[in-house]
């Protein structure tokens, strides 16, 4: 789910970026690391989101065999007939799944400090992102 | 002894593959959970999605929408289902449409979004309407990424259709024979289910490559390919 999305990622990296930090004498590893990484994180960040959000809201299965998650809510307010149980576990499991979402969001927004100055529309690109990383789930 | 060699000496016994609970019938009984599923879901989403991409309107909402829609957890979802309706079959369709609406639906939104304008002037430009533009450009030249997302939507459906067997009652599919293997510590029954399942995914996943092929008109398919 996420490798793709990383190579989505610095593939994402325009040539003439990439030949202008070459030219300012960046061997491959510095190019890499301080160059192409940091203008692949808003997609590699769209795919996390995507990941983590979903890994969350799967994690609850796991009481189907016996491993404590907020899925055992499901299960025991299924057996005593409590419907406010299943509510509140659904309504928790979406709040920590958000959670997480808004702490990627607020790294992406850290990590890539030139995307804020262009407003609204570069951020729709990023997620545009979100959907290039998504065929890889 | 190891996963496989559980689940390959279940899956060998030939007791597995007759009967009302034999492997062909489950495998069937789970093809059409994921298939009516999938199918109701896209009736929803696809027009939504490519609405929306044509429009340009309510792009970034749709999306970051689609994203909390993801954190439903389906099994909770399932199982409240399972109190509210009983035993019917929307108990187990509506969990699973639940889970396949949001690939498609952001898949076919940035699909339709992210057609080239000039693409849609040159259209405009020959003198077709709105509505041509719609079905004749932007829809073709989407269709890589809207495959994308119902086979993304597919292999979510079939791995999750396991769950429905929680409900019981009639209800199959393979994760009839993880539930039930659990259940009386047959381990052979939960390996060899479980590779069923992941088999399936697998066919399924050739399955829509395949129908890509068919679909997706042929001077976009080297887009489609560079797409995965």
């Amino acid at each position: 789910m996420l490798v793709p999305n990383v190579v989505d990622g610095l593939r994402s990296v325009p040539e003439p970026v990439r030949q202008a930090a070459t030219a300012m004498g960046f061997g491959t590893v510095r190019r890499l690391v301080r160059v192409e990484l940091p203008l692949a994180v808003p997609i590699v960040i769209a795919g996390l989101r995507v990941a983590v959000v979903s890994s969350i809201s799967l994690a609850s299965v796991s009481t189907l065999i016996g491993v404590a998650s907020l899925g055992y809510f499901f299960i025991d307010g299924l057996q005593r007939d409590f419907s406010e149980e299943i509510y509140a576990a659904i309504v928790a499991v979406i709040v920590l799944a958000l959670g997480c979402d808004l702490i990627l969001v607020l790294a992406r927004r850290l990590l890539t400090p030139w995307s804020r100055k262009q407003g609204g529309r570069a951020m729709i690109n990023a997620e545009g992102g979100q959907l290039l990383q998504e065929q890889a789930i | 002894m190891s996963f496989f060699s559980f689940a390959w000496n279940w899956l060998n016994s030939a007791s597995q593959w007759q009967g009302a609970n034999g492997i062909p019938i489950r495998v069937g009984q789970h093809l059409y959970y994921t298939g009516l599923a999938l199918l109701v879901a896209a009736l929803i989403a696809l027009p939504i999605g490519v609405l929306i991409g044509h429009y340009g309107r309510g792009g970034f909402i749709a999306v970051n929408l689609a994203n909390v829609w993801r954190a439903i957890p389906t099994l909770g979802l399932l199982i409240l289902m399972v109190k509210l309706l009983g035993f019917s079959y929307l108990t187990w369709l509506i969990p699973l449409v639940v889970l396949a609406i949001p690939p498609i639906l952001v898949n076919a939104f940035e699909g339709v979004a992210s057609v080239d304008r000039d693409l849609k002037d040159a259209a405009r430009g020959m003198g077709m309407t709105d509505q041509q533009i719609l079905r004749k450009v932007e829809i073709p030249v989407a269709l890589p990424l809207i495959m994308l997302g119902l086979r993304t939507a597919a292999i979510f459906v079939v791995a999750t259709a396991t769950i429905a067997a929680v409900i019981g009652f009639g209800v199959g599919g393979l994760g009839r024979y993880i539930l039930d293997g659990l259940a009386t510590n047959n381990y052979g029954e939960v390996a060899g289910g479980a590779a069923l399942v992941v088999v399936l995914a697998l066919l399924v996943q050739f399955a829509f490559v395949g129908l890509r092929r068919l679909v997706v008109p042929a001077p976009l398919r080297d887009l489609a390919r560079a797409d995965s």
